[in-house]
């Protein structure tokens, strides 16, 4: 029994250091990968839905992770991919979500609101048509703090690809937004 | 645009998304002002996507809830936790549980070695038919010099 007891807090112990761990990569990382799943999803429900299972995920096969200093783009990638497959799966869902992002109702400028909405729902719609390499790339490098190295490392290609890469999508996008 | 100025198209997308100079471009600019009317529009465009796409992804932001529901679902989730308390309370239960069978049974080993003996010592009922007049005589075996049958001496009082 004492043996149990004994083992029981140790591990009650080392459990509340990484649950202490996980909470610091928690707060650090979840705006990025909820704004990652968010550039993929466009819905904020689907989003928080995703970053959450990306942490749960992150949380069970932390273990697996051998260099800690590389949580960053691991989670970023678990996000992105999972939120690809989201989309994949409810691409129904989200064209019901392209049309509440059209008519949502917003504070200021509504006219100039609309048309910008309408903007942003057509720039989706051309995004969507991009081939994949290029959408991925642009995608990832719209959340603001994602640099070509982040969205290298969540890709898993050299940060110049990136580059390249994004600017050949920008100039697809402009030429077909213009 | 004219039709002969589509070449330009590919220069003038670079020259909006880039800013940067690009001479041959500048003089055709300065002679054709269908292209430097294009090549506005190209820019406008430029500014507007640019302003725009942020918000694609930075628009929204996780409620301030989400870190609290995602430990939450952590701690749910979290493998071997029930293992682990009902390794602690599943101990005492089990010595308590060997301890009240030991007590209640002290001589389980020996009961069931009466049960043993009993079954050895059953004889049929039958048995008693089978038996022959000469049966004792061959239970036991002669010694050197004896017979198998051992007249009795006849006691003083039969004589």
């Amino acid at each position: 029994v004492t043996d149990a007891l004994l083992e029981f807090l140790s591990v009650g112990a080392e459990r509340d250091g990484r649950e202490a761990e996980f909470a610091s990569r928690l707060a650090e990382n979840q705006q990025r990968v909820f704004r990652i799943a968010y550039s993929v999803l466009g819905n904020s429900a689907d989003a928080e839905e995703v970053a959450q299972e990306a942490f749960l995920r992150a949380y069970q096969k932390s273990s697996l992770l051998r260099d800690p200093e590389k949580f960053r783009a691991w989670i970023n990638r678990i996000g992105f991919h999972l939120a690809l497959n989201r989309l994949r799966l409810s691409r129904r869902q989200m064209a019901r979500d392209h049309a509440w992002h059209l008519t949502a109702p917003e504070s200021t400028d509504g006219e100039r609101n609309a048309e910008d909405r309408l903007m942003l729902a057509r720039m989706r719609e051309e995004i969507d048509k991009l081939p994949r390499q290029l959408r991925d790339v642009l995608l990832l490098s719209i959340v603001n703090e994602m640099d070509a190295a982040d969205v290298g490392a969540a890709l898993k290609i050299p940060a110049g690809t990136v580059r390249s890469r994004l600017h050949t999508a920008r100039k697809l996008l402009l030429k077909a937004m213009r | 645009m004219k039709t002969n100025c589509e070449k330009w198209n590919e220069a003038m997308l670079e020259a909006a998304l880039s800013d940067h100079g690009n001479p041959q471009l500048d003089e055709h600019l300065r002679a054709c002002s269908s292209c430097a009317q294009e090549l506005l529009v190209f820019r406008a465009a430029r500014q507007r996507m640019d302003a725009l796409l942020p918000k694609l992804a930075n628009e929204a932001s996780p409620r301030e809830q989400f870190s609290a529901q995602v430990l939450h679902a952590t701690r749910a989730s979290m493998p071997g936790k029930w293992r682990r308390i009902s390794m602690l309370t599943a101990a005492p239960v089990l010595i308590a549980l060997v301890l009240i069978i030991v007590l209640r049974h002290p001589s389980g080993s020996s009961a069931e070695l009466a049960k043993a003996e009993q079954l050895a010592r059953w004889h049929a009922p039958t048995d008693a038919l089978l038996e022959t007049p000469g049966q004792d005589l061959l239970r036991a075996m002669p010694q050197f010099g004896e017979t198998y049958l051992k007249p009795q001496a006849l006691s003083a009082k039969e004589n």
